[in-house]
């Protein structure tokens, strides 16, 4: 009896330690380790479980279309006054829109700020369109972008509209003409000083010039010599030409790293990092 | 082809590509404008400086006087629309989607290679308008064009004011301040008294 006891609880035991034993823990542990690590330098998927939604009500759904309503109106309001009242481009709409719904709203925290800000750079289109739909979509989905997008829009293309209808007339005065000739030397002088100052306020290294000075020279020549070499594809290079690099550096990493066997991973990658820096 | 499909098509691609703000696609629209024959630099050059001194972004500001020249009305808000969408789509997508886009690794070395050669656009283009105020027909070596003595005067006075602003102020002079200067300085310098 005792021994069928003991058994038994062994056997008990054994299967407890089979289902939670250490063994299965260990893997999941260390998958969960790999997995992070691959994906390091992978996009994050982040997108919210249609399972969790929880079921409303009538009443309650109602109530989230009328506040839906409400804060799709305020910003579309707020995004045309922004439309309205920015001058010289997206970088000046930058402090208007942090003002606005940063400090004064609080809409969005200050870290949902910069990383508008950090992919409205790094994507095509203008910066206020951007933000705008960042902000949107942040705020009430897609709607809200399509909301943002249109408010932000409407004074611009309304002003410009109504000036290029008169722009025929207006142009005809000589005293206008006198002023354009003068302001076509303001444009030149503000497009390059933009320029000038892009290249100064960004950290260069040898990558930087080696790609400029080409770039500038190719461009200069094909305006000159009227070839027609459309600057899209100046650009696609462009793109291909920074992510062969960053493959090529990383390669060169990875053989130094594998001849050096003592040297910790990610001591390499810091190197590596400081290297590109 | 039609002439909207044309505009939409053409400023489609214009959103696509145009990094860097609206600077960045000023370069970018003069090249596909001139190729197409659609407006002469003059013209643009009349737009950008009513661009700058209007509200909005310049980029769509520009859209909307090209499509409107080109097309009317619908012309215009077909290029306004055309120029939105790309951004528009990429920024909700990745908005949706990623989380950490900006500080992907990629998109950095592709980003570290675009700016160069975005500066290398907006100051080659910048530079070239100003050769032209002095030369007009800068690239027509048959018609080697006489030089513009007024534009080289306009050029130092309104040079040296920017110049002076940022050395008093510490600040660049805003864009608008700098397009009424320099039409002022048309104006006066032209006009006999």
């Amino acid at each position: 009896m005792d021994n069928k006891d003991e058994l038994s609880g062994k056997e008990v035991l054994f299967s407890d330690a089979d289902k939670n034993g250490e063994p299965t823990e260990d893997t999941l542990s260390s998958c969960e380790n790999a997995s992070a690590c691959k994906n390091k330098d992978k996009f994050k998927f982040s997108r919210p479980k249609r399972k969790d939604k929880p079921v409303l009500t009538p009443q309650q759904k109602k109530e989230r279309f009328l506040r839906r309503a409400i804060l799709s109106l305020k910003l579309f309001l707020c995004y045309l006054k922004i439309g309205l009242f920015t001058f010289g481009g997206g970088y000046a709409m930058i402090a208007l829109l942090e003002r606005e719904y940063v400090q004064k709203r609080k809409w969005i925290s200050d870290a949902e700020f910069y990383e508008i800000l950090a992919i409205s750079e790094s994507t095509p289109g203008p910066i206020a369109i951007n933000s705008a739909t960042f902000i949107g979509f942040k705020l009430i989905g897609v709607w809200g972008a399509f909301v943002a997008v249109v408010a932000v829009c409407i004074p611009s293309f309304s002003i410009i509209l109504l000036i290029s209808y008169f722009y025929d007339a207006f142009m005809a005065f000589i005293p206008v003409q006198y002023a354009f000739e003068g302001i076509k030397v303001g444009i030149a002088i503000l497009i390059t000083s933009a320029g000038v100052n892009m290249m100064k306020k960004a950290q260069k290294g040898a990558f930087e010039y080696f790609v400029f000075v080409p770039a500038f020279l190719l461009v200069t020549c094909f305006d000159i010599f009227n070839i027609d070499f459309s600057s899209v594809y100046l650009i696609l290079i462009g793109i291909c030409v920074g992510i062969l690099y960053k493959l090529i550096l990383d390669a060169i990493n990875k053989r130094k790293s594998v001849v050096a066997v003592g040297l910790d991973t990610n001591a390499s990658e810091s190197e590596s990092e400081k290297e590109e820096k | 082809m039609s002439i909207y499909l044309e505009i939409f098509l053409a400023f489609l691609k214009i959103g696509t590509v145009s990094f860097g703000g609206g600077y960045g696609m000023i370069p970018i629209i003069r090249d596909e404008m001139l190729s197409r024959g659609w407006i002469t630099d003059d013209v643009l050059w009349n737009y950008i400086a009513i661009a700058e001194s209007t509200p909005g972004p310049i980029a769509i500001n520009l859209a909307t006087f090209v499509g409107n020249d080109l097309a009317g009305f619908w012309g215009s808000l077909l290029a306004t629309t055309a120029v939105v969408i790309p951004a528009f789509v990429i920024i909700l997508i990745i908005a949706a989607i990623f989380k950490n886009f900006a500080s992907n690794k990629y998109v950095k070395a592709a980003m570290k290679g675009v700016t160069p050669i975005i500066w290398g656009l907006i100051i080659s283009t910048g530079l070239l308008l100003v050769v032209k105020c002095f030369y007009a027909e800068y690239n027509d070596f048959d018609a080697a064009g006489e030089f513009n003595f007024h534009a080289l005067v306009i050029f130092a006075v309104v040079g040296g004011i920017a110049l002076g602003y940022r050395l008093i102020r510490k600040k660049k002079i805003p864009p608008i301040a700098l397009i009424l200067i320099s039409a002022a300085a048309g104006m006066i310098y032209y006009i006999p008294l």
